[in-house]
């Protein structure tokens, strides 16, 4: 009597495209395996990375996680202002940081390592950009000195999320960038998007390959073991495809090979270090199994439903207590007691201005 | 004798300067140079016609409205030192050893916060008069922290946290006028700034016009604020 015997017997359901979770009910895919940590509700977790990530802080902190904010606006502002000037988007105000060299260039930055040519992009109506972060201030700084001055607490909230952070999410988000040729900064946007004028003698064009990718990772990684040596990292990569392209080439091709890329390079960094994982969110919004329903009519922007679906089942590896029972949330930020204390006072001080100004 | 023009004197608490600077005038009459309750707006920022009825809708309109906000803000310090950086001030620079506020960030801060009571309702009373309508300045800071701190008044608890360097305090001062100013130019109002003799080199307060308390003027600055609103309505 013969017995069939393969190295597929006996192997989970997940692994097998009839059987896995999602084969069945779109609902019901989770596409991870084995976690190899977990995030109790005090673990202060940073994040950073495309705007994907975004996404990804706002519900962290909707599910009672400690979304750990360095870079907050001074206590009297409003919450609707801080949000317009971008305070809170992510653990420091650096914005969108697309690519692993912008991730590696901003820690090596803000630890005095690298210092870019280019520190000011004027408007075109007067006032400034910061070129590595050229939308995080609505209409610009007013003037380089003040530009200075952000950037300079800027880079000490940096520090202060990279030595104080237990858990660091970072989203892959692009391989095609702008560099100045100059000394290799990588900024964000194209100059000449957002402020700035595109020169063809200073900027180029580069398109990180998979080998450049995991050294910037593994660099910045390193970095950040340095300071912070029980740090654990989740790695993910955007399912958004990119907006423009390059490239003289459709830009789903583009799409394809840069998100390739960033696969293939979060595989290799989460299997070089020790307590890093690859989180599929990606895979999540783009599987077979949804039939693209969590994208937008655009086919670009990413759905609520399919945010929601990636963080549900975030939560559930990564969560240890019930998303909405976190019992070591802080409480939200008190709304700031001395503006209103002092325009009580002022209103008290401006009645009685009509019976003691003897003056 | 020609009939005197009436002037409808709108405002807060620096309307008092006015009154008791007030000196007769051939030219106009100011009616009602006493502040306004506090309902005389509804929540759009809109004079009630409650209100308005206490008026002469053909008289002139000098608004003299919310001048204290840079005062609330910035007077005395908060438990996080601030500072920031003010391009169109006569004082540029910041202390870095503060935390900095984006000038952008404090200036829509300003906008929001003074929109209704003050922006909103100016450009209301522009529409219901149908003479000029003029908007005077707030009085410019006092420098001095000795004399807050022996006119306190109601900030008297409040000192143990210090009072904000003069600096801030200016350019503050200078925030609030612009953003007001600014207003003005864009909705057919007049803006008076601070009459120019009533201040040092500096921007702030000469001391012969302090009122005995932080932040308002005395009479002599009022009697000045009648002459410039005359001059100005006589253009």
């Amino acid at each position: 009597m013969s017995t069939r015997k393969h190295p597929y017997i006996g192997k989970p359901d997940q692994q097998f495209w009839k059987s896995a979770s999602g084969a069945r009910g779109f609902a019901a895919l989770d596409p991870v395996s084995t976690p190899s940590f977990r995030i109790a509700p005090q673990d202060r977790v940073v994040t950073a990375g495309s705007c994907f990530a975004q996404h990804v802080a706002r519900h962290l902190v909707q599910a009672g996680f400690r979304h750990h904010v360095t870079e907050s606006a001074h206590p009297l502002i409003r919450k609707a202002d801080r949000d317009l000037f971008n305070y809170g988007v992510f653990s420091a105000r650096y914005g969108n940081l697309y690519t692993a060299r912008q991730l590696l260039q901003l820690l090596q930055r803000a630890y005095g390592q690298f210092v870019p040519q280019e520190t000011a992009w004027p408007l075109a109506g007067g006032g400034v950009v910061d070129p590595f972060r050229p939308q995080i201030q609505p209409g610009g700084f007013i003037h380089a000195e003040e530009l200075a001055a952000d950037r300079a607490q800027h880079f000490a909230a940096v520090r202060r999320a990279i030595e104080e952070l237990d858990v660091f999410v970072f989203t892959l988000g692009l391989t095609e960038a702008w560099i100045d040729r100059r000394d290799g900064a990588v900024f964000p946007l194209a100059p000449g998007v957002a402020g700035g004028s595109f020169d063809d003698s200073i900027h180029g064009f580069h398109n990180f390959d998979v080998a450049e990718t995991v050294a910037d990772m593994n660099a910045a990684f390193a970095m950040i073991r340095e300071r912070n040596p029980a740090a654990r990292f989740l790695v993910t990569v955007s399912p958004v495809p990119l907006n423009a392209t390059a490239l003289p080439r459709h830009i789903w091709v583009s799409t394809t090979y840069s998100k390739a890329v960033l696969r293939v390079a979060a595989e290799q960094i989460c299997a070089a270090w020790p307590a890093t994982d690859y989180f599929p969110s990606y895979e999540i919004i783009t599987s077979p199994h949804v039939r693209g329903r969590y994208f937008a009519a655009d086919g670009r922007e990413v759905m609520e439903a399919g945010v929601e679906h990636v963080m549900r089942t975030f939560l559930h590896h990564y969560g240890t207590a019930p998303a909405s029972a976190s019992a070591a949330e802080p409480p939200p930020a008190p709304e700031d007691t001395h503006l209103a204390e002092m325009e009580r006072i002022v209103k008290v001080l401006c009645d009685e201005e009509a019976i003691s100004n003897s003056a | 004798m020609a009939e005197r023009a009436s002037v409808a004197v709108i405002g807060q608490s620096h309307i008092y300067a006015l009154q008791r600077g007030m000196q007769p005038d051939e030219r106009f009459s100011f009616t009602n140079v006493t502040q306004v309750s506090p309902d005389w707006l509804n929540e759009d920022g809109m004079p009630t016609p409650d209100f308005l009825a206490n008026y002469d809708a053909n008289a002139h309109c000098v608004a003299m409205l919310a001048g204290n906000f840079h005062i609330a803000i910035g007077l005395i310090e908060h438990d996080v030192r601030w500072d920031f950086f003010c391009d169109k001030s006569t004082i540029e620079t910041a202390d870095l050893s503060r935390r900095i506020i984006p000038f952008g960030l404090l200036y829509k801060f300003f906008q929001v916060s003074l929109n209704v009571r003050v922006l909103t309702a100016a450009t209301n009373l522009r529409q219901s008069f149908k003479g000029r309508t003029v908007f005077v300045a707030t009085p410019p800071i006092i420098a001095t922290p000795e004399h807050v701190r022996k006119f306190p008044n109601m900030f008297k608890d409040k000192l143990e946290n210090g009072i904000a360097p003069a600096s801030i305090r200016k350019k503050l001062f200078d925030l609030h006028s612009r953003i007001i100013s600014e207003h003005c130019e864009k909705n057919d109002i007049i803006y008076l700034p601070p009459p120019p003799e009533s201040v040092d080199g500096s921007g702030c307060l000469l001391k012969k016009y302090w009122a005995n308390d932080p932040s308002h003027a005395n009479a002599a600055y009022g009697a000045l604020l009648q002459a410039q609103i005359a001059k100005a309505l006589s253009l």
